[in-house]
C-alpha cells in the first residue's frame, strides 16, 4: 500500500487509465511509480494518468513521470498525462515545461486519443 | 375435472416447485446475483409473461438492471433508474399498467416501451425491513390483465429475493466487523480466545496459542480441544488442583455473565509454576442462553510471584500489627510516623523527636521530627556511617550520648541547641530501615530504660514502615500494569511540548480503564486522546488496548476526530461484551493554531490562553463511544493564541463524593490558571496536588497536556534528514503561510519551493547517516522569508543521472521572488527563498 495517494482504475477500452489523487513526494514516488506500473496491462499501447486530483507534486514527482514513460517506451508503450488548466499542479508541470519530457493533455479523452492516435501509427512488431 | 382445470392446476404446481426452488437456493445462500437470475426465470414461468426483469436500489437510492430476459440493451438503458414509488415509500403496492397505449401516468416512457413491443407491463415492488429494495417487472407483449392471485404470486417471489438482498448486507457488514476485530485481536499482547458451547476453540489469537504453547493460532485453533487442556496441569491459587468446571470460559458458558479468576498452571514435564490472570463474558446465541465464551487471558507470572514474596512478608507483619497498639494506626505513613513521635516525646520528655529513613545511596533522610521547624527538619540528609545517627545506623546499636558538644554531629540542629540525645536503629527482619532518635537541651537527659521504651516504639515503627511500603509496592505493581499500556515518555514533537500523568486509584490492586495517546499525524499535525473505558465484559485494561490500537488505525486512513469516532463507535457497538468508553480526540495544527476535536460523553477539555485564562471546549458533544449504535459524531474547530495550553483529563480528576461537579470545574480551571506559567509536566503535577486526595483516591486519574511551542512571529523546524520528514514541512508551512495572509496560490508555491530546498538536503544526507534540516520563515514586509540549513553543500547534479536537480532550481527560481544559494565550509549551505506574499 503506497501511503498518502489514492489510485484508482478508470473504464476504457483502448488504454489503461489511472486517476492518481493525493500528494507525490520523494518520500513516495518509487512507490507510486511500481503502483502505477502494476496497472498496465501488456497488450495496453499505453497509460493516460489523470492528474486533476493530484493535490501536489514537485521534482521527485516529475522526475517520476519521466522515468515512468522512458520504462513504458522500452515496452512500446506511451504514457501520457491529463493535466487539466484548473489541476493544483498544472503551474508546477508547466514551469518545467512538462510538456516536453512527457504528453500532457487538458482531459483523459484527449490523452487516450493521443495514444490510440500514436499506436495506429506504431510498426508493428515482426 | 375438465382438461383445462387439470392443466391449470398443472402449471400452478410448476409454479410452486420453482418458487420453492428459489426459496430453497435463498436458503442454501447461494450468491445474490444466481438468485436475481433464478428469481426472474421463476417469475416469467409462473405468472406466464413474455419477458420479465428484475432491479436493485444501487447506494445511490438508483435502480439498476440485475437480471432480465427478453430486454434489449437499449431499452434497459433508457428506462433504468425509473420507479414509480418515491425512494422513501415504506409500503409500495404493485403499479399494474394493463394496456401503455391507453395510460398516461407512463406517457413519457410511453415511446420506449412500445418501440420495445410491449404492451402491458407490471411492478412488483421488492420490500425489506429498512423499506424499497427494488423492483420486479413484468412484460406482456400484448395487453394483459393479472389476476389477484398472478400478483400474490410474484410478490412472493419478490419476498424470497428481499430476503437474499438483506442477508448480502448484513453478511458484509458482518465481514468488515469481523475484520476490524481480527486485526485489534491480533494487535493485543492478551491471550483471547473463543469457546463454544462445547468447550471447542472457535477463535483464537497468536498471543493465546503462544501461552498455550502452539506455534500459532492456526495450529492452536486445528488441535483437539482436550489436547489443549491435556498439555496442563491446572491449579488454584494456592497450588491445589482446580476443577475445569471453575474456569472463567466455563462459568460463563454454563450461565455467570462474567467470570474472572487467577489460574496457576504447570505444563507437563516442567516444574516452574505460571499464572494467568483469566477473564470471560458470554456471547448470547439466538436463544439468549450463552452460545460462545470470550475469554482474554494474560500472563501475570511476574507479577504474581513479586506479589508471592510481599504476600508471605505481610503474614508476618500482621500477626505482630495485632500486638501493635491501636492508637498507632493512623491512615497514612506520615501521621502514623509523626503520632509515634508525639508519643515518645512526651514520655521521655524530651525536647524533639526525629525519624530519619534509609533512602538511596545509603543515606539517612528525615522523613519526621517534632519540636524542630519542619523546614530545618525535613532536609537533613546523613550518610550512613558518619555522624550520630549514621553511626547507629551503621552498627544498628542503640546509643545514648551525654553532651552531643563533644560529638561528632551531621545535623546543624543538633550542633546548634547541643544537650543530650538517644537514639535506635529501625529494623525490620534484620534489615536496616532507619534510625529513629530523641535529644534534649539539657544534657544526661536519657537512661537505659529510655532506651528499652525508644526501642519498643522503634519496633513498631518499622512495621508500620514496611507495611506501608509492601502496599505500595502493590499499588505499584497494578499501575505498572496499566501504565504498560500507556505511553510514558512523547518523542518531541516540532511544534508542541506534551506530558501526560497517569495515577491509578488508591485502592492499589484495582486497575482502571483510563487510557491516552498522542501521536503525529505526519503532516506536522498532532492527533491527541483521552478516554475512560467504563463498563464490564472483557475487562477495561485489554479493552483498553483494542480502542487505542482502533484509534491509531483508523487515525493513519482518515485523521478526523468525528469519522475515527464514528467507526470506534461501530466497532464497540458490534464487538461482544457491553463496554463502552468517554473519549476526546482532538487534532491540533501548531502551525495553523486550530484543535480540531469531538467529544464523546468525556469531561470537556480545558484551554488556557497565554494571560492564563481558562476556557472548556464545549462544543461537538456525543454519548460515549459503544453505548448507542448509530450515534453521530460531530467535530468543531477552535483558534488556539500562540502558546496556549490544552489540558484533557479523565472524569477521576473532577469527580468527587463531596462538592457538586461545578465546584470542581472551577477548581481544576483556578488550578490550572495557576499553573500557566509552568512547563507541561509541572502543570500536570501542579493540578493533581490541588485536585486529587492522595489518601483517598476512588477513580484513576489520567491527564495529557499539550502546549503550542511555535513561535506566533516566525516558523522554525528542525526536523530529520528523512523523506518522511517533507510532509511535516508542507504541513507547517501551510498553517503558518495562511496566518500571515497567503493565499491558496502562495500556499502551494511555498510548499513547491521549499520543498525542493530539502529535499535536496535529503537526497544528499542519504547514505552519510543521520542529519539534519533547518527551516525558518519569518513574515517581513510584504512578504515572507524562508531559509533553509543543512550541513552540507548544495548539489546541482546528482551523481547517479543528468542533473536531476535541475527541475528543483527551475522551480524554485519560478516560485519564489528571490532565491540565494550559499555555501561555506563551516556553516554548510543555506537556500533563502522571499516570496511577496498576498500582492
Amino acid at each position: 500500500l503506497v501511503q498518502r495517494i489514492t489510485l484508482d482504475p478508470l473504464a476504457n477500452d483502448s488504454v489503461d487509465v489511472m486517476r492518481l489523487g493525493g500528494e507525490v513526494d520523494l518520500g513516495n514516488s518509487r512507490d507510486v511509480a511500481e503502483a502505477l506500473l502494476d496497472h498496465v496491462s501488456e497488450d495496453s499501447p499505453g497509460l493516460v494518468i489523470d492528474l486533476s486530483g493530484l493535490r501536489y507534486v514537485d521534482s521527485a514527482g516529475i522526475r517520476l513521470f519521466v522515468e515512468l514513460s522512458e520504462r513504458l517506451r522500452r515496452n512500446r508503450q506511451t504514457l501520457a498525462l491529463a493535466v487539466p488548466s484548473d489541476a493544483p499542479i498544472h503551474r508546477t508541470l508547466s514551469i518545467v515545461k512538462m510538456e516536453l519530457l512527457v504528453p500532457v493533455h487538458e482531459s483523459v479523452e484527449d490523452a487516450v486519443e493521443d495514444i490510440a492516435t500514436r499506436s495506429d501509427s506504431r510498426p508493428t512488431v515482426p | 375435472m375438465t382438461e383445462i382445470s387439470a392443466a391449470t392446476s398443472e402449471s400452478d404446481r410448476h409454479a410452486l416447485e420453482a418458487l420453492y426452488e428459489l426459496t430453497a437456493a435463498v436458503a442454501r445462500a447461494v450468491a445474490l446475483e444466481d438468485v436475481c437470475r433464478e428469481a426472474v426465470r421463476v417469475i416469467r414461468s409462473a405468472v406466464g409473461v413474455d419477458r420479465a426483469a428484475l432491479l436493485i436500489v444501487d447506494e445511490g437510492g438508483v435502480m439498476r438492471f440485475r437480471a432480465w430476459e427478453g430486454l434489449s440493451d437499449t431499452y434497459r438503458a433508457r428506462t433504468e433508474g425509473h420507479s414509480p414509488w418515491a425512494t422513501d415509500e415504506t409500503s409500495p403496492m404493485p403499479v399494474v399498467i394493463e394496456d401503455i397505449s391507453e395510460d398516461e401516468s407512463l406517457a413519457e416512457l410511453r415511446d420506449i416501451v412500445t418501440e420495445e413491443g410491449i404492451a402491458a407491463l407490471t411492478f412488483i415492488p421488492i420490500v425489506g425491513p429498512g423499506g424499497l429494495l427494488g423492483k420486479f417487472m413484468l412484460y406482456s407483449d400484448s395487453p394483459r390483465v393479472f389476476a389477484d392471485d398472478e400478483l400474490m404470486l410474484a410478490s412472493m417471489i419478490a419476498a424470497s429475493v428481499a430476503v437474499a438482498i438483506g442477508r448480502r448486507e448484513i453478511e458484509a457488514r458482518l465481514r468488515a466487523s469481523r475484520d476490524q476485530l481480527a486485526a485489534i485481536f491480533s494487535a493485543v499482547a492478551d491471550g483471547i480466545t473463543v469457546l463454544d458451547r462445547g468447550g471447542r476453540f472457535v477463535l483464537a489469537n497468536d498471543a493465546a496459542a503462544k501461552l498455550c504453547g502452539f506455534e500459532d493460532a492456526k495450529e492452536m485453533l486445528s488441535a483437539p480441544p482436550d489436547l489443549v487442556i491435556e498439555r496442563f496441569q491446572i491449579l488454584d491459587e494456592d497450588g491445589e488442583p482446580l476443577d475445569l468446571d471453575a474456569l472463567p470460559a466455563r462459568r460463563v458458558l454454563a450461565g455467570e455473565p462474567y467470570a474472572e479468576r487467577v489460574v496457576r498452571y504447570r505444563r507437563h514435564g516442567d516444574d516452574d509454576d505460571r499464572w494467568s490472570h483469566v477473564k470471560a463474558a458470554p456471547v448470547p446465541g439466538p436463544d439468549d442462553e450463552p452460545e460462545f465464551a470470550v475469554n482474554v487471558f494474560r500472563d501475570i507470572t511476574n507479577e504474581r510471584r513479586e506479589h508471592e514474596r510481599s504476600q508471605l512478608a505481610f503474614t508476618r507483619i500482621s500477626r505482630l500489627e495485632r500486638l501493635a497498639d491501636a492508637a498507632l494506626r493512623a491512615s497514612t505513613l506520615d501521621e502514623l510516623l509523626e503520632e509515634l513521635l508525639v508519643v515518645v516525646r512526651s514520655l521521655l520528655g524530651s525536647d524533639r523527636a526525629t525519624m530519619l529513613l534509609l533512602g538511596p545511596g545509603n543515606e539517612l533522610i528525615a522523613r519526621a521530627a517534632v519540636g524542630i521547624d519542619p523546614d530545618v527538619a525535613y532536609g537533613v540528609r546523613v550518610p550512613v556511617g558518619e555522624g550520630i545517627a549514621g553511626t547507629i545506623a551503621a552498627t544498628r546499636a542503640p546509643t545514648i550520648i551525654d553532651d552531643l558538644s563533644k560529638e561528632e554531629v551531621v545535623s546543624a540542629y543538633l550542633r546548634e541547641h547541643g544537650g543530650s540525645l538517644a537514639g535506635v536503629p529501625l529494623l525490620f527482619q534484620n534489615r536496616l530501615l532507619g534510625v529513629m532518635h530523641v535529644s534534649s537541651d539539657e544534657t544526661s537527659a536519657f537512661d537505659a530504660e529510655d532506651l528499652e521504651y525508644l526501642k519498643l516504639a522503634a519496633e513498631r515503627a518499622a512495621i508500620a514502615i514496611e507495611q506501608t511500603r509492601i502496599f505500595e509496592r502493590e499499588r505499584d505493581i497494578a499501575a505498572a500494569l496499566q501504565q504498560s499500556l500507556l505511553p510514558e515518555h512523547f518523542p518531541p514533537l516540532p511544534g508542541v511540548v506534551l506530558a501526560a500523568s497517569y495515577l491509578p486509584a488508591s485502592d492499589g490492586a484495582r486497575v482502571g480503564g483510563d487510557w491516552y495517546d498522542a501521536f503525529p499525524l505526519g503532516d506536522g499535525r498532532i492527533l491527541v486522546a483521552i478516554g475512560d473505558i467504563v463498563g464490564h465484559g472483557i475487562q477495561a485494561a485489554s479493552a483498553m488496548g483494542q480502542v487505542r490500537n482502533a484509534l491509531r488505525a483508523y487515525a493513519n486512513e482518515e485523521p478526523s476526530p468525528a469519522s475515527i469516532f464514528t467507526r470506534i463507535n461501530t466497532l464497540l457497538s458490534e464487538a461482544a461484551g457491553n463496554l463502552f468508553c468517554t473519549a476526546f480526540c482532538g487534532v491540533i495544527d501548531p502551525w495553523a493554531r486550530t484543535i480540531t476535536y469531538s467529544d464523546a460523553g468525556h469531561p470537556a477539555t480545558l484551554v488556557l490562553n497565554p494571560r492564563g485564562e481558562a476556557s472548556f471546549l464545549e462544543g461537538a458533544r456525543s454519548t460515549p463511544l459503544g453505548a448507542l449504535r448509530n450515534a453521530r459524531y460531530d467535530e468543531q474547530t477552535e483558534t488556539l493564541e500562540p502558546g496556549a495550553i490544552v489540558v484533557a483529563y479523565t472524569d477521576g480528576l473532577v469527580e468527587s463524593r463531596r462538592e457538586p461537579i461545578d465546584a470542581r470545574l472551577d477548581a481544576l480551571a483556578d488550578a490550572a490558571s495557576a499553573a500557566a506559567n509552568l512547563p507541561p509536566a509541572r502543570i500536570t503535577e501542579f493540578v493533581e496536588s490541588k485536585l486529587v486526595d492522595d489518601g483517598e483516591r476512588e477513580d484513576d486519574v489520567a491527564m495529557i497536556v499539550v502546549q503550542l511551542t511555535a513561535s506566533p512571529d516566525e516558523l522554525r523546524l528542525r526536523l530529520p534528514a528523512e523523506p518522511d520528514s517533507l510532509r511535516v514541512v508542507r504541513g507547517a508551512l501551510d498553517g503558518y503561510t495562511r496566518r500571515i495572509g497567503g493565499s491558496d496560490e502562495d500556499v502551494l508555491d511555498l510548499k513547491v519551493a521549499c520543498c525542493e530546498a530539502c529535499s535536496n538536503v535529503i537526497e544528499h544526507a542519504y547514505g552519510t547517516g543521520t542529519g539534519a534540516i533547518r527551516l525558518k520563515a519569518a513574515a517581513t514586509d510584504g512578504g515572507v522569508v524562508i531559509s533553509v540549513t543543512d550541513a552540507g553543500r548544495w548539489r546541482e547534479h546528482h551523481p547517479r543521472g543528468a542533473s536531476r536537480r535541475g527541475h528543483g532550481l527551475t522551480l524554485m527560481r519560478a516560485l519564489v521572488d528571490d532565491v540565494e544559494i550559499t555555501t561555506s565550509e563551516t556553516a554548510g549551505t543555506e537556500v533563502r527563498l522571499f516570496r511577496r506574499i498576498g500582492g
